[in-house]
């Protein structure tokens, strides 16, 4: 099989501190990592490539910083990756970061199936994966939680929707958005630190995607973002007990209180 | 108004859960009226199903000024390729300038599809949705685990396309004394799609967890499955939903599907009930929206702490047990003890 994986470089979460006094996100010293979604994708691509053979090929779009970050998906699996950068797709929107996966992915050629994160812990819109799957002319499933061969050219899909799962049949080629599963991050073997390093970090700019300067980047952005501002709702003030029966009765009294709502 | 968009409509693709259209759906078009509302626009409800017709009335009387109906039975099934590509070619023939769809899980995979069949922009979970003079859609949506929040504009292609989160916009009040006009659109199916849907599992809680009203949540704290056994039973004996914590997950007390954070599900219930959760960043995000939240957790120092409104410091057993034998007899609630819990 030919797996592609579709990685952002996302910053890490966990470091991320936010100063209640300015309310503002603190940045500084925040590590870059692949987005954990991203990270899933990629096992579960490295997982089918050790079942039934063939290669994986991660593509990410981001800057230079983005490349060394990249090596840990060559030390957990992956045998081939592209950083696409150039300075012309810097501000895409979903739509222009589709436009350029699609580019990129079309340059590489024939494919059986793309693994994208179902969502990015940034921007959190889910929307590229779908889109890249309308460009590229595939079907496309949402939110997977675990794929299978099912006959020659189609897999069997578990979705997880809001009240269960989804047992879906899809046909190669196709793409699929992967929920987060039990790794959040890569944590790479000895052995597979070591194949790493044999792994070179392929470059593709617009000089190879030759995309329109105007379909991509800020320009090529269909949407704006007019404002940003921090929210933290409104502040709770807790009021602590170390009575446990004193704070049991509370709890039924507040259960009490929404049933009476609801009626 | 821009002149291009004078007279158009603001639609909202509906969905269906089993058949019945989906309450996400009517917050939609409650929200589409009041947008539409002193402007030269009329609202569009759009229905794709099976034998489905019957609910024209009702999206009429939740706001529809026009209801497109596509009612076939090789749309019985929700189907992302097929609806995706369906919605497309009607948003192409009838050009609404507005095209709004719930974010759920189905919604966030379809609106993509059409936005970029159709390439035009469209932003994600948007809690918020204003119309200026212009016409221009300004549509707010959290970002960064509910850190930030962002407007976002689609200031050059139309339609203007968001999925809004469920629960955001109240429920309209329903006036069947409204009058709108159906369209029943043809179907021809174009042969078999490249994906089928085989079988559908439902967990065991009734109500989807991002729907519930109350939600009793176990962490690490709970410290094995017998304990989250537990939880579950005095749970579902007083007919709340279950969530777990990353880590109760990781310690495989409880399934993914119930995991409630930035790498789970995101809740809004009333009220949230956590117990043993220590309140790392990223389960706070998923829960922020909640009403009251209530903590129990034996470290006073535990950050859970600092977003919750009331705060037991104990072993999270006590408050099961007491809960247990106080509000339950052989395992069933008893309503009137719950009254009396609430009156001392």
């Amino acid at each position: 099989m030919r797996l592609i994986v579709c990685i952002k470089i996302v910053p890490e979460f966990q470091d991320m501190r936010f100063d209640r006094e300015t309310n503002t996100l603190i940045r500084e010293n925040v590590r870059q990592v692949i987005n954990p979604a991203d990270n899933t994708a990629l096992e579960i691509a490295v997982n089918l490539k050790n079942k039934w053979g063939g290669k994986v090929c991660v593509v990410s779009m981001g800057t230079e910083k983005a490349g060394s970050v990249l090596h840990y998906a060559a030390a957990c699996g992956a045998d081939e990756l592209y950083l696409i950068s150039d300075k012309k797709f810097a501000g895409s929107d979903t739509y222009a970061t589709a436009t350029v996966l699609a580019a990129a992915i079309k340059h590489l050629g024939d494919y059986d199936l793309i693994l994208c994160g179902r969502r990015a812990m940034d921007g959190e819109t889910g929307q590229v994966g779908p889109e890249l799957s309308v460009m590229l002319d595939v079907p496309c499933l949402t939110n997977i939680v675990d794929i299978q061969k099912h006959r020659d050219d189609t897999m069997l899909c578990t979705r997880l929707v809001e009240d269960g799962f989804e047992e879906t049949e899809l046909t190669l080629p196709a793409l699929i958005t992967v929920c987060e599963g039990k790794n959040l991050t890569c944590v790479p073997s000895i052995s597979g630190l070591r194949r790493a390093k044999n792994i070179p970090l392929n470059r593709l700019s617009n000089a190879e995607l030759k995309l329109d300067p105007a379909s991509v980047g800020l320009k090529g952005s269909l949407t704006r973002v007019k404002r940003v501002y921090s929210y933290f709702g409104a502040g709770r003030k807790c009021i602590k007990t170390t009575d446990p029966v004193k704070g049991s009765m509370t709890i039924a009294q507040e259960i009490l209180r929404c049933r009476q709502h609801e009626t | 108004m821009r002149p291009e968009i004078a007279q158009k409509e603001i639609w909202v693709i509906c969905e269906t859960n089993d058949g019945i259209v989906a309450s996400a759906s009517y917050e939609l078009l409650g929200k589409a009226c009041e947008l539409a509302r002193g402007k030269d626009c009329k609202v569009g409800a759009v229905l794709l199903g099976y034998q489905i017709s019957g609910y024209a009335k009702d999206l009429i009387a939740a706001g529809a000024d026009v209801v497109y109906l596509v009612d076939h039975s090789e749309l019985d099934e929700y189907n992302d390729y097929v609806y995706s590509r369906l919605i497309s070619d009607l948003v192409k023939t009838h050009r609404p300038f507005i095209v709004l769809m719930a974010a759920t899980v189905h919604g966030r995979a379809i609106a993509p599809q059409v936005a970029a069949a159709l390439k035009t922009g469209l932003t994600a979970d948007c809690t918020g949705l204003t119309l200026d003079d212009n016409g221009q859609l300004v549509q707010t949506r959290p970002a960064f685990g509910e850190n930030l929040m962002a407007e976002v504009i689609c200031p050059a292609t139309l339609p203007q396309m968001a999925t809004v989160r469920p629960k955001t916009m109240p429920m309209p009040s329903m006036d069947y004394n409204r009058t709108g006009e159906i369209i029943f659109i043809p179907y021809k199916p174009k042969g078999p799609a490249p994906l089928r849907l085989l079988s559908k599992k439902k967990t065991g809680s009734e109500f989807s967890l991002s729907d519930a009203e109350i939600i009793i949540a176990g962490g690490a704290g709970i410290g094995s499955r017998e304990g989250f056994e537990k939880l579950k039973e005095l749970a579902n004996a007083i007919g709340c939903s279950v969530g777990a914590s990353r880590g109760a997950v990781n310690a495989q007390y409880a399934d993914y599907s119930i995991q409630i954070g930035q790498t789970g599900i995101t809740v809004r219930p009333k009220l949230y009930i956590a117990l043993g959760i220590s309140g790392a960043i990223q389960h706070i995000a998923g829960i922020k929206a909640s009403g009251y939240v209530i903590a129990v957790n034996t470290d006073p120092n535990a950050s859970i702490f600092d977003y919750a409104d009331y705060g037991i410091v104990c072993d999270y057993r006590e408050v099961l047990d007491y809960l247990a034998s106080e509000l339950l007899s052989n395992g069933r609630l008893e309503t009137s003890r719950l009254d009396q819990a609430f009156k001392q």
